[in-house]
This record gives structure tokens, C-alpha cells and sequence, in this order.
């Protein structure tokens, strides 16, 4: 019997998802899997109601009333003509600045939105000089020149789907996800290791290099699939919420995403080979080679695996604008993650081959 | 006949504690029982053997290869480990099918393999829909036995597996192993049941504080004992009267009355003893009802070199 490496692998994962689709599990993990969804759906609700309240932009109903109340006291009333007329242009140019607010991705600041509403008083003044006559033009000219000054926007405008994209790139992608995979990746022959069952897999007529490659893909495909399955549900609540271009953004992600758990998980294997406290050495190696060196602006900075995925994510353009990444450097930086998971892995078999990992020391540890 | 299990000047260290202490010996194919109280260093010498552990200096080989990282080896081996531990949430058959696909079994022949051991170790097919978590400790030890046998090894690593089953289930186990002796399987078996080891085995190995105290047939080490004390009991109808005649032979060391009357003696030289005894018990004139050896076991064997 010449056991080949995918039959091996078949066995692996059948031990794998047996173990975590067991009923106990799904009762933990079903519920979890919407904690974020659930997250993002009050975040953006209440997004929404912030948004309309923090927005700026005067109604133009309003400014028109108070220039007409102006022109009333002046003896230059408004026919009924000239103000549907005047109304209408009122409203178009507001609602034509709102839209391109609307559907910016990204913060706005004051001094955009101040020079935005000149703009838009500039439209309003071209467009009413064919409405009004001569005294009421000049009267709405220095009426627009006062209500500019006493409406100037002071803070910045934030659009409302920001929420959504600081939850799923600063929590779920750059720190749930890596945690999760690296959790359970290191566990992968500690917890058997504590289990006091790594003796029924190392007897087998297998390598250990092998054994351990085995569970490293079998344990990788679980948490594709697992993942995939919280993408899926959180990119679901944001579209109930109305988040716009979605449909473009969630292939590129999940495309990223299966780099990135091939990765985080070589990366907790090798972190659990090498200690039984792997989550401290994780933590440790976030803060710095992710947080650190990721953020030196030279090359020293491609260490960082976080620096690479956000290369490729930056080929969404809103995430682009929104986080100011590059997408320069793409082939190099997949080549980046691939062989950062083949060298954790790789040295992890290493650690695995020439070393013992015995029951008996692990639990003197 | 080349030997199994060949170990020359084998030590094995745990930091500065003695695992193993440049200990050399020859399993050959058949049964073999390691015997050795807790700490002697059976574990250590079967982690060893099934490639689980390293020697610290000197070679153990097993078939002529060491196990250590050896597939091709490992083929060849099954193990039975001492620990109760299994994956909890798992069935039988799910583990088995797992195991059997990880040593190289087709997904039929691992389907049909799976459900032949697990009946040729005796768990009944009652259980097998219940996880190993829910398991007592002899169907634990019956499952383990069968993930042993799964991959028709031709040598068979037990260690301690008897533990937990009642009288009735290590006569069965026992029967399994010696149909497997019987079919050419060679067998490791480690236990403190010194009784079972002593039906089941010829050859024995005794271990203690990592040296190799005895090894070879039981009744050869037996012999090589210097200074060994007989003890026997006897039944009659004058236990006194005998017990004087025989300390006036000069044969007794000592002879003690036990509440139900009969006569405990310990006879200085047993061979002696025996080859004379027809004549002294004639001699002294009491009837004999019967006579037992309470020396002549594995577990007397064990404390005699233990000691």
C-alpha cells in the first residue's frame, strides 16, 4: 500500500470537516457568522440618519422663500411665473451638487463642499439672469453673496457607506480574519499534540512533512469555505442596506480573501510549530512586521503581507480613493502572499520533520 | 531466525531524566510482553519503535530500518497506544475511514476494512453510531485496537491493551491476538496484567528504571535466577508433623500454618527439592491432598528481578 499524497489529503479532510460540522460546533459557529452582518446593518442604519443630519447642503426651498420674502420688502415681488421658473433652477442645481455628494465614496471636506455650493450659486446666477430682470438680478447677486458667507460648511462631510468599509477592511479583513486563521492553523498539531492524538497520525505511513502539508490544505479549505460563507453574509446585510457597487467590489474580495487565508493560516501553522504560544508570537509579529515595518514607506515594507493585500484591493475604486492605496505592483505583490504561505509552510514541515513534538513534553511545557 | 526488533546500546533521555538506559535486546516474531512497573520505560521504548521518538544515542531497528520519519516502515507497523484519548465529536467508522485513507486505502477497501476490524475487535454494531466522546473505556480500547489493524500490519505495537475491559473482553482480545500470532503477525505487548502476559506470551522483556532487567523465554529466565526460593502450599493431614520431618531434611528455609490449615513452605533449593520430593513425602508417613507452586509465575518472575 503506497499511500499517494492526495489520498492522504482525502483522509485529512474527511477527519477535518467531520470534527467541525459536528453539531456542537455549528451551534457556536451559525450564530457567529452573523455577529458581523448584524454589525454593519445597525452601523449603516444609523449611517443614514447621521448622514441626513450632518449634510450641509441648505434646501433650496428655503434659500428661494427667503429671497422672495427679500424682493417682497423691496417692492420687487415675483410673479408666480418667474418664481416656479426660479424654483425649478433652484432645485435642479441643488439636487445636481447633492448627487455628486451622494454618490462620492469618501469624505468630503468643508472646503469642497464650500466650493461645490459656489459652483452652484454660480449655475443658479447664469441660469435666473434669463428669469429675472435687472433690479432683481442684482438684488439675488447679494443675496447669494451673503448667504454664502453665513452658510460656509465648517466639517467635513463623511458618506454614509464609510461604516460598512471600515468593517469589512479595518475589522473583518485586517483583524478577525487573520486572527481567526492563525488561531486555528496553530492549533493544527498543538491541539492534537494536547489531545494526546497525534500518535494515531504519526504511526501512519506517511511522512511528517507530508501529514503536516495534509492538514495545512485541509485546514485551509475549511476556513475558505467558512469564510467565504461570513464575505457572503456580510456583503448580503450592506446590499439589504443599500451600499452601492457591491456586485463589482465582491469578487476582487473574495478573490484577495482566498490569498489571504492561504497565508494567515501557513503563517499560524509555522507560528504553532515553532511555540505553544503562538497567539503572543502573532500578536507580536502584527504589531511588528504589520503595523511596523508595514508602514515604512520603502521596500523594507514588503514584509508586510497586509501591505501586498491592500495592493491588490486597491483595484476597487472606491476602496482606492477611500484608503489611498496603489494598485501598483499587483503581480508581484500575489507573488508576494503565494510564496510567504509555500516558505510558512514550507518551514514549518522543516520544524515538523526534525523535531519531536511529544505528548508528554507538551504537557510539562 | 533474524530478529524483529533489534536494539544496540539504546539510551533515551528526557532532559537529564533516564528515559532509556543503553539497553540492548532482540524481539523476534511471535508474542512478546514488555513488563515493567510505572516510569521503566515501556512507553518510552515503544515510542521509539513505532517512530514517534528518537533514540538519544544507539539504533533500534525494526525490520532492519529505523522507524523514525520511515513510511515505508510505518506500512509495516500497527500501534495501539496506552492513552484513552480519541477525537470526541467523531464516529468509529468516520475515524477509521479517515486513518485508513491517510495509510493509503481506497475509499471501498477503507468502507469494508473499517467495519471488518471494528467487528474482529468486538465492538458491537450497536455502538458504532455513537461518537467516540460517548465511548466507555473498553469500547475506547476496542476502537484503538481496530485502527491498529487496519492497514494488516506484521508487527503489532499494544501498549497497555487490556486496560479497561473486563475479564470477559481481554479473554477476547486475547484470543484476537494470539490468532493473530497464529496467522504470522508479530506482536509487542505491554501490560501490568502479568497474568494475561503470562498465558499469551513465551518470550518476555522487563524493563525497569530504563535497563533491561531480563529478556528470552520465561522459563529460561527462570532458571537464570540465582537463589531462587520455592514457595509452595500444601494440603494435609498433618501439616505439623510434615513440616518437622521436611525441616529435619534440611530442604526448608521456612514453613508457616495458614488459618484453613494448610502448609506454606519455602524449600532452599527447588530443583533438589523436586527431584527428591516423592521420597520425603513417602518418608514422613502424611497423606497429601494436593500441592501448589505459588512461584512459578510471570508476576513472581517480575518481583524476583525487580527487587
Amino acid at each position: 500500500m503506497r499511500p499517494g499524497f492526495l489520498r492522504s489529503l482525502a483522509g485529512i479532510w474527511l477527519l477535518t470537516w467531520r470534527t467541525e460540522m459536528h453539531w456542537k460546533r455549528m451551534l457556536i459557529r451559525i450564530p457567529g457568522l452573523f455577529v458581523l452582518p448584524v454589525l454593519i446593518f445597525m452601523a449603516l442604519s444609523e449611517a443614514k440618519v447621521v448622514f441626513s443630519r450632518t449634510s450641509q447642503r441648505p434646501e433650496p426651498a428655503i434659500v428661494l422663500n427667503e429671497f422672495a420674502v427679500r424682493l417682497q420688502a423691496m417692492n420687487m415681488p415675483l410673479d408666480n411665473e418667474r418664481l416656479a421658473r426660479l424654483s425649478a433652477i433652484f432645485h435642479e442645481e441643488f439636487e445636481r451638487s447633492a448627487a455628486r455628494w451622494r454618490n462620492s465614496s469618501r469624505l468630503i471636506s468643508a472646503e469642497e463642499q464650500n466650493a461645490e455650493m459656489k459652483d452652484c450659486y454660480d449655475r443658479i446666477r447664469r441660469r435666473a439672469r434669463t428669469v429675472l430682470d435687472e433690479p432683481q438680478f442684482v438684488q439675488l447677486q447679494s443675496f447669494i453673496n451673503e448667504t454664502s458667507r453665513s452658510r460656509m460648511a465648517r466639517q467635513p462631510l463623511w458618506n454614509w457607506t464609510l461604516p460598512f468599509y471600515q468593517v469589512l477592511l479595518n475589522l473583518y479583513f485586517f483583524l478577525v480574519l487573520p486572527l481567526m486563521c492563525v488561531r486555528a492553523a496553530g492549533g493544527l498539531i498543538r491541539d492534537e499534540l494536547q489531545a494526546d492524538t497525534l500518535g494515531f497520525l504519526v504511526t501512519r505511513p506517511i511522512t511528517r512533512a507530508r501529514l503536516l502539508l495534509a492538514k495545512y490544505l485541509a485546514h485551509a479549505g475549511w476556513m475558505q469555505i467558512l469564510l467565504a460563507i461570513q464575505t457572503g453574509l456580510i456583503f448580503a446585510a450592506a446590499a439589504w442596506c443599500g451600499v452601492p457597487g457591491l456586485a463589482k467590489l465582491l469578487p476582487l474580495f473574495l478573490a484577495v480573501q482566498f490569498l489571504a487565508v492561504l497565508a494567515w493560516n501557513a503563517l499560524g501553522v509555522f507560528l504553532g510549530q515553532l511555540t505553544r504560544r503562538y497567539i503572543a508570537l502573532a500578536l507580536l509579529y502584527g504589531f511588528v512586521i504589520e503595523m511596523g515595518i508595514g508602514r515604512i514607506p520603502t521596500n523594507i515594507n514588503n514584509l508586510s503581507l497586509m501591505r501586498h493585500l491592500k495592493t491588490l484591493l486597491a483595484h476597487d475604486a472606491p476602496l482606492q480613493v477611500m484608503f489611498e492605496w496603489s494598485p501598483q505592483g499587483t503581480p508581484f505583490s500575489v507573488c508576494a502572499v503565494l510564496l510567504a504561505a509555500v516558505l510558512f509552510v514550507g518551514l514549518a514541515a522543516a520544524l515538523f520533520t526534525w523535531f519531536e513534538y511529544h505528548h508528554r513534553a507538551e504537557m510539562q511545557a | 531466525m533474524n530478529p524483529i526488533i533489534q536494539a544496540r546500546e539504546l539510551s533515551r533521555w528526557y532532559g537529564i531524566v533516564m528515559g532509556l538506559n543503553n539497553v540492548s535486546f532482540d524481539i523476534g516474531p511471535g508474542l512478546t510482553g514488555l513488563v515493567g512497573p510505572n516510569g521503566a520505560g515501556k512507553s518510552t521504548l515503544i515510542e521509539i519503535i513505532t517512530g514517534q521518538l528518537q533514540p538519544s544515542s544507539g539504533t533500534l531497528t525494526v525490520f532492519g530500518e529505523e522507524p523514525w520519519n520511515n513510511p515505508r516502515l510505518l506500512r509495516r507497523i500497527g500501534y495501539c497506544p496506552e492513552g484513552e484519548a480519541l477525537p470526541k465529536d467523531l464516529r468509529p467508522l468516520d475515524w477509521l475511514r479517515g486513518l485508513a485513507l491517510l495509510s493509503g486505502m481506497s475509499r471501498a477497501d477503507a468502507a469494508a476494512r473499517c467495519e471488518a476490524v471494528l467487528d474482529q475487535s468486538g465492538l458491537a454494531r450497536e455502538h458504532w453510531s455513537k461518537t467516540l466522546g460517548q465511548f466507555s473505556k473498553g469500547m475506547k480500547q476496542r476502537v484503538k485496537l481496530a485502527q491498529s489493524l487496519m492497514h494488516h500490519p506484521d508487527l503489532l505495537v499494544l501498549d497497555e491493551p487490556m486496560n479497561g475491559l473486563d475479564p470477559m473482553g481481554r479473554q477476547e482480545i486475547a484470543q484476537i491476538l494470539k490468532n493473530l500470532a497464529a496467522s504470522g503477525v508479530s506482536i509487542l505487548i505491554s501490560s501490568h496484567i502479568l497474568a494475561e502476559l503470562e498465558s499469551l506470551c513465551r518470550n518476555i522483556l522487563i524493563l525497569n528504571w530504563g535497563r533491561i532487567l531480563a529478556s528470552g523465554d520465561q522459563r529460561d529466565i527462570r532458571g537464570d535466577i540465582r537463589n531462587w526460593s520455592e514457595e509452595l502450599s500444601i494440603s494435609c493431614d498433618a501439616p505439623e508433623k510434615l513440616a518437622r520431618h521436611l525441616f529435619d531434611a534440611g530442604v526448608l528455609l521456612g514453613f508457616d500454618l495458614s488459618s484453613d490449615g494448610r502448609l506454606h513452605i519455602r524449600v532452599k533449593d527447588p530443583q533438589a527439592f523436586y527431584a527428591d520430593w516423592t521420597r520425603l513425602l513417602l518418608a514422613s508417613g502424611v497423606q497429601v491432598h494436593d500441592i501448589r507452586s505459588q512461584t512459578r509465575s510471570l508476576k513472581s518472575i517480575f518481583e524476583k528481578v525487580t527487587t
